[in-house]
């Protein structure tokens, strides 16, 4: 056991529950525990929304995928900031004006209809175990790595954990221990590109010339070759880029803004420290290269998810090492507690209170039902996550993208743009949405192996045309039964897009 | 079924139903509007960004190497870079149609209105 880095993640883990104690004093109400009373300002919820997206996967797996397939691996950095900008454009703020705890509420807004809300909750609760599955069997198995904690142990810990932040802190501690994380990782970032700058001389391109010298022009450049590999990467791409729009743990947090302005600087906020951080992860890829070598890298871990703790240690010894461990560690737990936030909305509020209950539940009983249900999705996690140790679940975190363009992100959109959308439309693309993308990829290389019946491990490029395809025709094969119309488009229209001269003034960042 | 969020919340009736009589048509043009310029920025900008993996994967357009720097990392950090450049034209945009006068200044509904 490393006892330096143990040692840190112990104080960096005290940190984030002096958070939520601190927290706890402002979680009283259901507002507060689902959207933090929808106080939170521009530039605290642009580091909480970096907080949240900013993830282990994105850090040590670029970084690792850099280091060991050189160009391939920048693919996955690419598309966070275009993807933000879709959604700061698209459904950031309009999202904020209709909804209340959850990504369902916003669709209601519009439609009402039992089938629909359950659809919506059903979606969100298969996008978010699909990335809180990666988060806590990679939680689990860095910890082995990292801190030599054993599997169960470092599961069932960091379980609890997410379990008191959500049940103390509610969206209050979420948002606040996600705005620690995002500094602390920002720091490390920092202090780790000064260093590997320092080593190449000051050019904090260097360490990817000193790669070109030493393994060929190659290994900077693009691979060609592999078609069906190529058009992955496109349907990969396609995903990303249009799935930001429906993960429902980054969209909540527009809901806990005061007001739209507020909703438009977090985002931006958000992307700055996106452009920076995702632009300087092929130099920690590079220099993970050149420093720690591709034999150790591969020798930690075949993906190369130890590329970035390593290079740490090559230029910084066991000290920053370890610190970059704890923050690793403390980024999980970010995410983890987001996606907890998210999913308990969708068993308590959707699922329960207004599909069981027809909304006949009293705010009193909601926040109990919505910490209840944090608790069980707690254990659920803790269990799934044990029993999922051994399988290869890596690619699941691109899965979770692909699912959320196939399904959240044309049902969201046609409701706020489109007047031709009805209700059996917006279930539609939900269900086929869900069931081109599930299916797909049950039936695809990353399941089935040399068996596989489609080609793509993400189907993204043929499953989002499929959702907004299934929502449009639906639409308009039942265009005059009354029922499904809903509200009147022009009235949602006018809730989404307010005269923004009554947006509260001084909310800016 | 009644969404319990409605139903606790008053202020989520349209701004028609308290002023009934109210010119309508411009903010309804303004909205219009509003939804014209996003969608078509969001396609541009979904078809600038998937002309990156598509020139790098398909083509040698940008298998350059020059300095030590491939053509590649350049055009990627210009698309990570540009979104951040497209939000900040984009939040002016927003602001400055927040401050303008618009012909439905009659008709509005309270920012948030069903939180």
């Amino acid at each position: 056991m490393n006892g330096t880095a143990v040692t840190i993640v112990l104080l960096l883990i005290a940190v984030t529950l002096a958070l939520t104690a601190r927290a706890a004093r402002r979680n009283r109400s259901t507002d507060d525990h689902y959207v933090a009373g929808g106080r939170i300002g521009g530039l605290q919820n642009g580091l909480a929304l970096a907080g949240d997206q900013l993830s282990a996967a994105s850090f040590l797996g670029i970084t690792g995928a850099v280091a060991l397939t050189g160009f391939n691996g920048f693919y996955l950095a690419v598309g966070v900031p275009a993807a933000y900008l879709l959604m700061l454009m698209v459904i950031a703020e309009p999202l904020r004006n209709l909804g209340r705890y959850t990504l369902a509420d916003a669709v209601a807004a519009r439609f009402e209809g039992r089938g629909l809300r359950t659809a919506m909750a059903v979606a969100t609760l298969v996008i978010s175990i699909i990335y809180m599955v990666i988060q806590f069997v990679g939680a689990g198995l860095l910890a082995q790595l990292l801190l030599g904690v054993d599997f169960p142990v470092a599961v069932v810990v960091i379980g609890a954990l997410m379990t008191v932040y959500i049940l103390i802190g509610g969206m209050v501690g979420t948002t606040y221990i996600q705005v620690f994380k995002a500094v602390v990782l920002i720091v490390t970032v920092s202090v780790l590109l000064v260093l590997v700058t320092a080593k190449t001389g000051g050019n904090p391109l260097g360490a990817m010339r000193d790669a070109a010298d030493r393994f060929g022009d190659g290994v900077i450049a693009p691979a060609h070759g592999d078609t069906t590999k190529a058009v992955d990467t496109v349907s990969l791409t396609l995903g990303m880029v249009l799935g930001m729009m429906g993960l429902p743990h980054v969209m909540v947090r527009f809901l806990t803004v005061r007001d739209g302005r507020a909703a438009r600087d977090s985002a931006q906020v958000a992307m700055w420290i996106f452009a920076v951080f995702f632009a300087v992860l092929p130099v920690f890829g590079y220099a993970a290269l050149n420093l720690v070598g591709r034999a150790k890298i591969v020798g930690d871990n075949k993906a190369g998810n130890l590329a970035a703790p390593r290079l740490a240690e090559e230029i910084g010894g066991n000290l920053l090492f370890s610190v970059t461990a704890a923050v690793v560690m403390v980024t999980i737990l970010a995410v983890l507690a987001g996606l907890a936030i998210a999913s308990s909305g969708a068993i308590a509020h959707d699922l329960y209170t207004t599909v069981l209950k027809r909304g006949e539940v009293s705010p009193r009983g909601q926040l109990l039902v919505g910490r209840i249900a944090g608790v069980a999705i707690s254990v659920v996690a803790i269990l799934v996550a044990l029993w999922a140790k051994e399988l290869n679940i890596a690619f699941l975190g691109n899965v979770a993208f692909a699912v959320a363009a196939s399904t959240t992100t044309p049902v969201l959109v046609l409701t706020i743009y489109w007047s031709g959308l009805n209700r059996y439309g917006a279930v539609a693309g939900l269900v086929g949405g869900l069931v081109s993308s599930v299916g797909l990829v049950l039936v695809g290389p990353d399941v089935l192996g040399d068996d596989h019946l489609f080609p793509l491990s993400i189907p993204a490029l043929l499953t989002v045309p499929f959702g907004f395809l299934c929502a449009w025709a639906a639409s308009v094969a039942t265009r005059g039964r009354a029922e499904a119309a809903g509200a009147p488009y022009r009235e949602l229209a006018r809730r989404a897009f307010p005269d923004g001269r009554q947006t509260p003034a001084g909310s800016g960042v | 079924m009644t969404d319990p969020h409605e139903a606790r919340s008053p202020r989520a009736r349209p701004a028609e139903a308290r002023h009934p009589g109210r010119p309508l048509d411009g903010r309804d043009a303004e909205i219009a509007r509003h939804k014209r310029v996003v969608l078509a920025s969001a396609g541009a900008t979904v078809a600038a960004f998937m002309a990156f993996p598509l020139l790098t994967l398909f083509t040698g357009a940008l298998d350059g190497v020059a300095g030590g720097v491939g053509a590649g990392y350049a055009a990627g950090l210009v698309v990570i870079i540009g979104p951040v450049a497209g939000a900040t034209a984009y939040r002016r945009w927003a602001s400055r149609a927040e401050a303008a006068p618009g012909p439905g200044a009659g008709a509005r509904v309270d920012p948030g209105a069903g939180r």
